[in-house]
């Protein structure tokens, strides 16, 4: 073994502020660690609502909730697993090891991201709020289908809040995008060529083009969304000449590519994980990052297939179709790459890689209802069925989902400095893959039974019993898997042991420092000359994955409140914007504190970048 | 019954057998399944489905056991030596871009040409098409017969039950009076959604009957549209074109018992409800014309079987019955007292014309 690597490392500094310093914090890991925390919550939160859902439909006629009340639940699960989980999830992880993959002290823009937190913060907030502001929480769905989310038809003010607090979250990933995008054109270490880039940073790069392209069109449809609920405009009220299937077009050329926003980052942590654990590179790597690039294109040409039953002809049938189907290559390639990758390998199983093998085994059959699906006469029967929530829930769940959790297992020893106990963890896997398995793939058969989406009761004449209990029993045992995992990160966090520097004995940059990482990463400059830098100074010889600079003064930003006091103003601004038709008396005073509260956290920035050129 | 080639029926068969499998396991009858097409536009997509399950389960099998193959073969038999560091192998990516490329074309093929077979409407003698306004209300459905009119000069109006002669092209144009619902009847014809502003067409043509007798399928709402989404439903019933005809005859009729009780003014009934030939034949259009009522076979918008005991119950507390439904609105739990409860009970049920599906339905 190569002994510079050892030379990384710096005697581990204490950290200093204790909890406030969290709220000041520009460093990426620390911000990296809030997203985490956060979309997790968020993530049991959106399940705990996913177990309402499946209680209430284990049996026909059920009276546990109400439709008002379960209406709210499904709308508010959909809403947070998309926005306030997995793409935070994936923001977390990409916070914290794109830096560290390329070999960078820190992101480009360290406040902006840190502004990017708290806006996910509050807009999660004013997402939430709206449960306990008399118990209305959004109620149209995720997707909010116009005319039902106008005010005579949602007539609560749920979704208002929804509206608002999905800005937030929007303007949040936009500047996460930006930073991701110029941090890893900028701030690759040298000889970090971009077919040297681990594939998790490609991957975050698509994902974070896709953001910037796909989400100017939802914030146009939900801004059309607030007027027509608080301005008395008419964009989608068919009554005064609107269109309520403009907000589709708008809703979906932003939601579909979002699904890819929501796996490509699963794509790029499996194929960290796989090599890793099969002990060989990944097989074509050019085929696997190019792939996502293509899949990255098609997204945007197929967002009318959720759009079939609005009879949109035939030419637009075919043509959607198409394209649909055609997505299916690109990533048939990254499977059978994958595959080939574990292929005459030295595989080692430890949780991660259970985790990166169920995930390829789930995932598969995502896909191919998916194929189904991309066919518009059977799209006809199965849309808007259980069958469309099966599928995307392989997609989801037995795809980014277990990518996520193959991750947690993967670098949570690197953010904590301990490992996870493997025992917990495979049991975890199990759980989670038997009770995923039970609760979704009887859903397909309840699709093809007839069994429409979104309803909140069923009648016992519908032949739907059985199923609906399977599916309700597997939910459990999901739960109870995630339970597991919050155990073993407690006992991890309390007692686990030492992860070191490179416990899975892996290939990239973020093995090649501390766990956790000093504040400012690495404490040389790393010239990078390989596409497996530290793997090749541990198997080819010394300096032939990489060589050190130890005459590197990395400069990072002092922490810095204005971030917060920032977003903060941003917060109180919704609840401006909320009043603001309504109460104007209340909104108008609001939205001057607001401003006023912006404006003073943004002079302190621009005064800082004066002090410190860094945004 | 047209010639099959052997592979399109071992396909059926495997797709049969499934289908049984599933109904033993849960013992109970699927009404609303869409493994049992009824017509010929399900019967086209569910061959389309039948070809892309068999190669989905190829896909499935390759798949899996390649992994489960490695999964076993290479995991880690305690020697270290690293294995061959292999980076790729272009001709081999190649193929396995081009394979798929070629089964992706494949699958687009055959389903452009279902989607050539089911979208596009054979032309055929008036005689043999019938025209159906199907529109979708919070939460329920109206059928508008615009070819046929009533004895009173309007146009023939019923609600949750659609009959249509079986073997005739049923020629549907959907819209929508508030938000957005979908028409959905599996057994045969996929979605088509109701949409408030522009109207949109589909098709089908449902098999014909083979002992005569008036055959029932279940349909259901399958777009969110708010607090009853689960208690859209409805009824298709396709009879024997005589049996239409006799159907059309009794329901342009105007209501067979034309002794409207005084509550159903009292109680604001005909705010929301018109019952031709009497005097509410000039009521509220917001809920379904009741004219007809007791030949239905459902109250509610599927929700109940028709009977005295069942519209007493709804009647009594139509929040109890189905929660948050507009009728709702007026009509509380006591505002109803026990006699006018009686009196609309047995008059609503009284207005049954003769010919019903109530007896296919039992079955």
């Amino acid at each position: 073994m190569a002994t510079d690597v050892q030379a990384l490392h710096a005697p581990e500094v204490k950290p200093k502020g204790g909890w406030l310093s969290w709220l000041v914090t520009v460093d990426h890991k620390k911000i990296g660690i809030m997203y985490l925390v956060t979309a997790f919550v968020f993530f049991l939160i959106g399940g705990l609502e996913a177990l309402m859902i499946r209680v209430q439909l284990g049996t026909p006629e059920n009276s546990f909730l109400t439709p008002q009340a379960y209406n709210q639940i499904f709308t508010m699960h959909g809403t947070t697993m998309v926005f306030l989980a997995i793409m935070p999830l994936n923001a977390g992880f990409m916070n914290y090891f794109v830096p560290l993959m390329i070999g960078a002290g820190d992101m480009a823009y360290p406040r902006m991201n840190a502004m990017s937190y708290w806006l996910l913060l509050f807009g999660g907030l004013v997402m939430y709020v709206s449960f306990i502001s008399g118990g209305n929480a959004p109620d149209a769905g995720w997707f909010a289908y116009a005319p039902l989310t106008e005010k005579i038809y949602s007539t609560t003010r749920g979704m208002d809040f929804w509206v608002l607090g999905l800005q937030l979250l929007g303007v949040s990933s936009l500047a996460g995008s930006v930073n991701i995008i110029v941090t890893i054109i900028r701030l690759r270490a040298p000889g970090m060529r971009f077919n040297r880039m681990p594939l998790f940073v490609w991957m975050s790069m698509i994902t974070s083009f896709l953001l910037i392209f796909a989400l100017p069109s939802i914030t146009v449809g939900i801004t059309l969304l607030f007027f027509d609920r608080n301005f008395q405009t008419n964009f989608f009220l068919p009554a005064a000449g609107g269109d309520p299937l403009l907000w589709q077009h708008l809703f979906w050329f932003f939601g579909h590519p979002e699904v890819y926003i929501m796996i490509l980052p699963a794509f790029g942590m499996i194929s960290e994980i796989l090599p890793v654990f099969s002990r060989k590179p990944i097989f074509g790597y050019e085929f696997v990052a190019y792939s996502g690039v293509a899949i990255g294109f098609l997204g945007f040409a197929v967002w009318a297939h959720h759009m079939f039953a609005t009879g949109l002809g035939t030419v637009a049938d075919t043509f959607f179709s198409a394209a649909s189907m055609l997505i299916s290559v690109p990533t048939g390639v990254k499977i059978f790459n994958w595959l080939a990758t574990m292929w005459r390998g030295d595989l080692r199983f430890k949780t991660p890689m259970y985790f990166a093998v169920g995930f390829i085994a789930m995932f598969v059959i995502g896909g191919i209802s998916g194929v189904s699906l991309a066919a518009p006469p059977f799209d006809l029967q199965v849309t808007d069925s259980y069958y469309v929530v099966a599928h995307f829930h392989y997609v989801l769940f037995g795809g980014a989902a277990f990518a996520l959790f193959g991750g947690a297992y993967y670098w949570l020893p690197k953010i904590t400095g301990r490992m996870l106990d493997e025992r917990l963890g495979k049991f975890n896997f199990w759980m989670i893959f038997l009770g995923f398995n039970l609760t979704f793939f009887p859903q397909h058969i309840l699709g093809i039974e007839g069994m429409p989406r979104r309803i909140w009761t069923y009648q016992d004449n519908q032949g739907w019993n059985l199923y609906n209990l399977l599916s309700s029993i597997g939910a459990f045992l999901i739960a109870f898997g995630a339970l597991i995992f919050v155990v073993n990160l407690i006992l991890s966090l309390r007692r686990g042991e030492p992860a070191g520097n490179d416990p899975w004995d892996a290939a990239t940059l973020e093995w090649a420092t501390t766990s956790p990482p000093p504040a400012h990463n690495f404490d040389a400059e790393i010239i990078v000359n390989s596409r497996r830098p530290l793997w090749d100074n541990k198997y080819s010889g010394e300096d032939r994955g990489m060589t050190l600079n130890h005459d590197w003064h990395p400069h990072l930003p002092p922490p810095s409140s204005a971030p917060l006091i920032f977003s903060s103003g941003l917060f109180v601004l919704a609840f401006g914007m909320f009043f603001l038709g309504s109460t104007p008396v209340l909104g108008i005073p609001i939205i001057l504190v607001a401003l006023a509260i912006a404006g003073f956290g943004m002079s302190r920035w621009v005064g800082e970048i004066a002090e410190d050129p860094v945004l | 019954m047209p010639y099959r080639r052997p592979t399109k029926a071992l396909g059926r068969i495997g797709l049969l057998l499934i289908a049984a499998t599933m109904l033993v396991a849960c013992g109970q009858a699927t009404p609303q399944t869409m493994l049992d097409p009824q017509s010929d536009s399900t019967r086209t997509i569910f061959n389309l489905a039948v070809l892309l399950f068999w190669l989905g389960v190829g896909v499935f099998v390759i798949v899996q056991t390649w992994l489960i193959v490695s999964v076993f073969k290479y995991r880690h038999k305690y020697n270290d030596q690293l294995p061959a560091q292999i980076h790729g192998n272009t001709k081999v990516e190649i193929a396995w871009t081009i394979v798929p490329a070629i089964i992706a074309i494949f699958i687009f093929v055959l389903t452009f040409q279902a989607i050539q077979k089911i979208e596009v409407k054979p032309s055929v003698a008036s005689a043999d098409e019938v025209h159906i306004q199907v529109i979708g209300h919070q939460w329920w459905w109206e059928f508008r017969y615009p070819d046929i009119t009533t004895a009173d000069g309007k146009v023939l109006v019923t609600a949750n039950e659609m009959w249509i002669p079986a073997g005739k092209v049923i020629d549907l144009t959907v819209t929508s009076a508030d938000v957005i619902h979908d028409f959905w009847i599996p057994a045969l014809s996929g979605k088509r959604d109701a949409l408030p502003v522009h109207e949109t067409k589909i098709w089908f043509k449902a098999d014909d009957v083979p002992d005569g007798e008036p055959k029932v399928y279940w349909g259901q709402c399958a777009e969110y549209c708010g607090t009853e989404h689960a208690y859209m439903k409805m009824r298709v019933v396709a009879a024997s074109p005589n049996d239409f005809q006799t159907w059309v005859t009794e329901q342009s009729g105007p209501a067979v018992n034309a002794d409207l009780p005084a509550d159903f003014t009292a109680a604001g009934c005909i705010g929301c409800h018109v019952i031709r030939g009497t005097d509410a034949a000039n009521g509220g259009q917001i809920g379904p014309d009741l004219t007809h009522f007791g030949s239905r076979m459902t109250i509610a918008a599927g929700t109940l079987d028709n009977n005295r005991d069942n519209l007493h119950r709804w009647l009594d507390s139509p929040d109890a019955v189905k929660p948050g439904n507009i009728m709702t609105q007026v009509i509380k739990d006591d505002t109803l007292s026990p006699e006018q409860l009686n009196t609309l009970t047995d008059y609503l049920i009284s207005l049954d014309p003769g010919i019903d599906a109530k007896e296919q339905a039992a079955k």
